[in-house]
């Protein structure tokens, strides 16, 4: 029954998130083309305004697309499970951790697509802009420093590129899951309310969000510095904290950790609230 | 035989209002029984307790022996009062998915009825007028060889001349092992299908017996008693 619910997931949630990545895809290609352009290099007044509003109209497009494509994923699951659609998500001969499950990984998909492609066209624009103020690829430099770049980061760390690559993806992938579980569990918690359920979820959001950022905070000021749920977040301290060993093994595991308990937690209230709890207007 | 349908000391209560207070009820096999009763009565909430959508506040509910869950969901075939497909569904897509997920689903019985109703598979539910989405949903339901059919206003939103239809696919679509429960405002039109009726009001029972009982006992049509028991 999983399977079948999958297949008709994915088949009727592809057309947004399909089109909201298009969309992103477009805003980069035009970037790209514009930057390459001699357009820039012209001593016109008013180049520099221009320039920054460019920055800023693709960074708002960019944001706009990931927010768009997260929200669709929360509108989708509370209308296919607690509107109108729901009477049928809950009358299907399969289970509440089924229908959840279904819908967790269909949105995971399209998070982590819409991620990929976010990294993409940033670094499409960046490459792009750097090779227009130097000669050297620096693809080609990077692809040179490589087997030299392992060998150092296996010495300085005692761990192998692809092992930190592996727990960076197990990580990805969790706090993928996290991010949308907490949607999830908002909505589930907003059926609770009598009337105004869509603003119940949203405040029970935003309450989630309080409680997770006191309890990281205390995490990160009696436990591991810097600590955070997030994964970019730990990568950008890494900068800050040192090496890999020493602050970002540790910050990853815990976090890892972090997201097992809480995301856990909030997967069987989610599941709970759906087998036990149900009630359709 | 052993009852399609346990119900005891079922309650539910939202806020301060009692929607079904303390239902005591038996679904029999091989029978079609209409759930009667006025506006806010308790109809449809009793309905959705047994189809798993609204949770009980106390009591149980057994069918074929299982509580609520997807055992349950295998053997009943609900039809709810609104429409819960999704519109961007095409018709053919839908039988698709019915077939995919009841195994007790007949797609040449669905697409038979299609047919006799003119309506095209091709179609995107949105694309289809309320009436013709009723029916779609109508012949989804009764395309299964479910053990318990429960139907809420399964006539309200469709012509005389359907109606008909309808009502002949829901007595030839059913076997003796199964039942259906339907609740309706359209007395008239049903009467003459049923062999029980269970009045509803407050949320509790008031009478459940067979309709040649009524007729006999009060000498009079099962809408003219429903007229006199809810008489404002």
């Amino acid at each position: 029954m999983l399977k079948k619910l999958f297949k008709y997931e994915w088949k009727y949630f592809w057309k947004i998130p399909t089109a909201i990545n298009l969309f992103l895809i477009i805003i980069t290609v035009i970037g790209v083309i514009s930057l390459t352009s001699p357009f820039w290099s012209l001593d016109i007044a008013g180049m520099d305004i221009m320039l920054g509003l460019s920055i800023f109209f693709y960074i708002l497009a960019i944001a706009a697309g990931s927010i768009a494509v997260t929200a669709c994923i929360a509108i989708r699951y509370y209308k296919n499970v607690y509107t109108d659609e729901g009477y049928l998500t809950n009358t299907l001969p399969v289970t509440a951790r089924q229908i959840i499950l279904s819908k967790l990984s269909i949105g995971m998909l399209w998070s982590l697509i819409t991620s990929a492609v976010v990294l993409i066209s940033v670094f499409s624009l960046v490459y792009t802009a750097i090779l227009s103020y130097q000669e050297m690829d620096i693809i080609y430099e990077i692809v040179q420093e490589f087997p030299g770049f392992l060998k150092a980061f296996k010495e300085e760390n005692g761990i192998s590129f692809l092992l930190f690559l592996l727990i960076g993806l197990i990580q990805l992938l969790l706090s993928t899951a996290f991010s949308i579980i907490k949607m999830y569990t908002a909505i589930a918690l907003g059926q609770l309310f009598s009337r105004h359920k869509v603003a119940g979820a949203f405040l029970w959001y935003i309450g989630e969000y309080v409680v997770f950022e006191i309890i990281t905070s205390f995490i990160r000021n009696f436990r591991v510095p810097s600590f955070s749920s997030g994964l970019f977040s730990i990568y950008i301290s890494a900068g800050f904290y040192g090496s890999f060993s020493d602050f970002l093994l540790p910050s990853m595991l815990s976090s890892i950790l972090f997201i097992l308990i809480f995301g856990g937690g909030l997967y069987f209230l989610t599941e709970h609230m759906l087998k036990n709890r149900l009630n359709l207007d | 035989m052993e009852a399609l349908a346990e119900i005891k000391g079922l309650t539910k209560v939202y806020g301060n209002t009692l929607a079904v207070n303390h239902l005591n009820l038996v679904i029999p096999r091989g029978r079609i029984i209409g759930l009667l009763g006025p506006n806010g009565s308790g109809k449809t909430t009793l309905i959705k307790m047994i189809n798993g959508l609204l949770t009980p506040t106390a009591g149980s509910i057994l069918i074929n022996g299982c509580m609520p869950g997807p055992e349950t969901k295998a053997k009943i075939a609900y039809l709810p009062e609104r429409t819960y497909l999704q519109s961007g569904m095409k018709v053919c897509d839908l039988v698709g998915f019915f077939q995919d997920f009841y195994e007790d689903f007949n797609k040449d019985r669905a697409f038979s009825m299609l047919s006799a109703l003119n309506i095209p598979f091709t179609a995107q539910l949105k694309t289809l007028s309320k009436g013709t989405k009723e029916k779609v949903q109508l012949i989804l339901v009764m395309s299964r060889h479910a053990d318990l059919f429960i139907l809420d206003e399964p006539i309200a939103g469709v012509d005389p001349a359907a109606r008909d239809y309808i009502l002949k696919t829901i007595i030839s679509n059913y076997n003796e092992n199964a039942s259906i429960l339907l609740s309706t405002h359209l007395i008239t039109d049903i009467e003459n299908i049923l062999d029980e009726v269970i009045f509803i009001r407050d949320g509790q029972i008031l009478t459940h017996m067979p309709v040649d009982a009524i007729r006999e006992e009060y000498g009079q049509s099962v809408d003219a008693y429903f007229r006199r028991v809810f008489a404002c």
